[in-house]
């Protein structure tokens, strides 16, 4: 039975989830350490962006958002509370993106050249970069965060939900391998 | 799997992911206050570590390296005027200079020129005074400065400073501000002029540096900001120490 097509296909699937969720917390984790490490560079680049002016806002939104990212990336990456830390990710990766998208616009309008070559640093964690591959890598973000969101990445985790109860309710009418490691 | 399905249906139950994500965003929350609390490079919540206006006065130009963008210092201004991105009613008063001062051409070379001019209505703002590159020449070959009469800080951070800076200046990076305040405050106080200095152009880590000096009691009319800063240092051919203060060790530069 091991080797029927539908098996098959979810192994491949399962094991495409969990690449997913290593990808995805392992790239918050170090980009969240990126800009953890040198939180004054990080201030001086929120600051550009021009969100506030209220100086606890900015110093928060420096200090703090470095290590929530790397918080989220580390329960993706154990398998902790998948779903909820997925819709987390895409609560920081879609403002995030808008805001990015805004600049590069702006930049656009003012230099009269393409969009794609627009070139700054957002301060993602890794310096000077085409808006068009953050915006493709952005995206591709999402889309993980997403399909997570979802259900993916159950494979190998060491809680996916943090409540066993919500676990039962889903599992009740799932196939028997759509329960995830962690909690079998 | 059936995505989106109520309760005790078959799939996904909202409530539940809802409930789970607020759980991993408050502990999200006091992982990040934890880690930055312990961090070494931990920032203040509460300190303003743009004492001259929190908004970027010139937002995303050549302001040191870590906000590169492909604008060139003229167009910068340009952006920043044509964007109204610094808006007009500000509570920033630096800003609102700024977003005042005359529109140049884009494309032009003299973007040193405008990001001095633009530093200098900034200075003015705030009530400080700009040194040029002759002033500080001149302040720089003064005997005064052998007896800390005449005083350069360095407003850049610790690897800037030691990659190289002025000779005999004082490290003071506002950002680490406790730091250095034991040490550098009194030598400012005793000075006769004091030249404060980041990485030029529209770097205004001098500006905040120099707010935050006189916040401690260093007379305005004895700061001055050397808007050129490192860049134009390096360009005249002066002399550069490099390592910390008073290392003995230069820089060979260009005559």
């Amino acid at each position: 039975m091991n080797t029927a097509p539908g098996t098959r296909k979810q192994t491949w699937t399962a094991l495409a989830g969990l690449l997913a969720r290593w990808l995805l917390g392992g790239s918050f984790v170090y980009l969240g350490l990126a800009k953890a490490l040198h939180p004054v560079d990080f201030l001086k680049l929120v600051r550009q962006y021009d969100l506030t002016q209220s100086a606890p806002v900015l110093d928060s939104i420096a200090a703090l958002l470095p290590w929530f990212e790397v918080g989220c990336g580390l329960l993706l990456v154990a398998g902790v509370a998948v779903r909820g830390a997925a819709l987390v990710s895409l609560l920081l990766l879609i403002p995030f993106t808008v805001v990015v998208w805004r600049r590069a616009l702006a930049l656009k309008a003012v230099l009269a050249i393409p969009l794609c070559a627009v070139k700054f640093d957002c301060g993602c964690g890794h310096g000077e970069e085409f808006f068009c591959r953050k915006l493709t890598e952005n995206l591709v973000w999402i889309g993980l965060a997403v399909w997570l969101l979802a259900g993916a990445g159950r494979q190998a985790c060491l809680r996916y939900a943090l409540k066993k109860s919500d676990l039962v309710t889903e599992s009740a009418s799932s196939a028997a391998d759509a329960i995830p490691d962690g909690e079998k | 799997m059936t995505p989106w399905t109520q309760p005790g249906g078959r799939g996904w139950n909202l409530k539940a992911v809802l409930r789970e994500g607020l759980v991993v965003g408050c502990l999200g929350l006091v992982f990040a206050l934890t880690a930055n609390k312990l961090s070494p490079h931990g920032l203040s919540l509460t300190e303003n570590y743009f004492p001259a206006g929190i908004a970027p006065v010139v937002p995303s130009g050549k302001s040191g390296r870590d906000h590169g963008t492909n604008l060139t210092g003229a167009e910068t201004v340009v952006a920043t005027l044509k964007t109204n991105e610094v808006p007009l009613a500000t509570s920033n008063p630096a800003a609102a200079v700024v977003a005042a001062a005359p529109v140049v051409p884009r494309g032009s070379d003299d973007s040193t020129n405008i990001a001095e001019e633009n530093v200098l209505v900034r200075l003015k703002a705030v009530g400080l005074q700009l040194a040029s590159s002759n002033q500080v020449a001149a302040w720089f070959a003064d005997p005064r400065r052998q007896t800390q009469q005449v005083v350069f800080v360095d407003a850049r951070d610790e690897d800037d400073f030691k990659g190289g800076h002025i000779p005999g200046a004082w490290l003071f990076n506002h950002f680490e501000q406790y730091k250095y305040v034991a040490t550098v405050v009194p030598v400012c106080q005793t000075a006769e002029v004091v030249v404060v200095y980041c990485d030029g152009g529209e770097c205004d880590d001098s500006l905040s540096a120099a707010v935050i000096l006189r916040d401690y009691g260093i007379p305005n009319p004895k700061l001055y900001v050397y808007a050129g800063g490192m860049p134009e240092w390096l360009a005249s051919g002066r002399p550069v120490e490099t390592g910390p203060r008073d290392s003995g060790q230069f820089l060979k530069t260009a005559p």
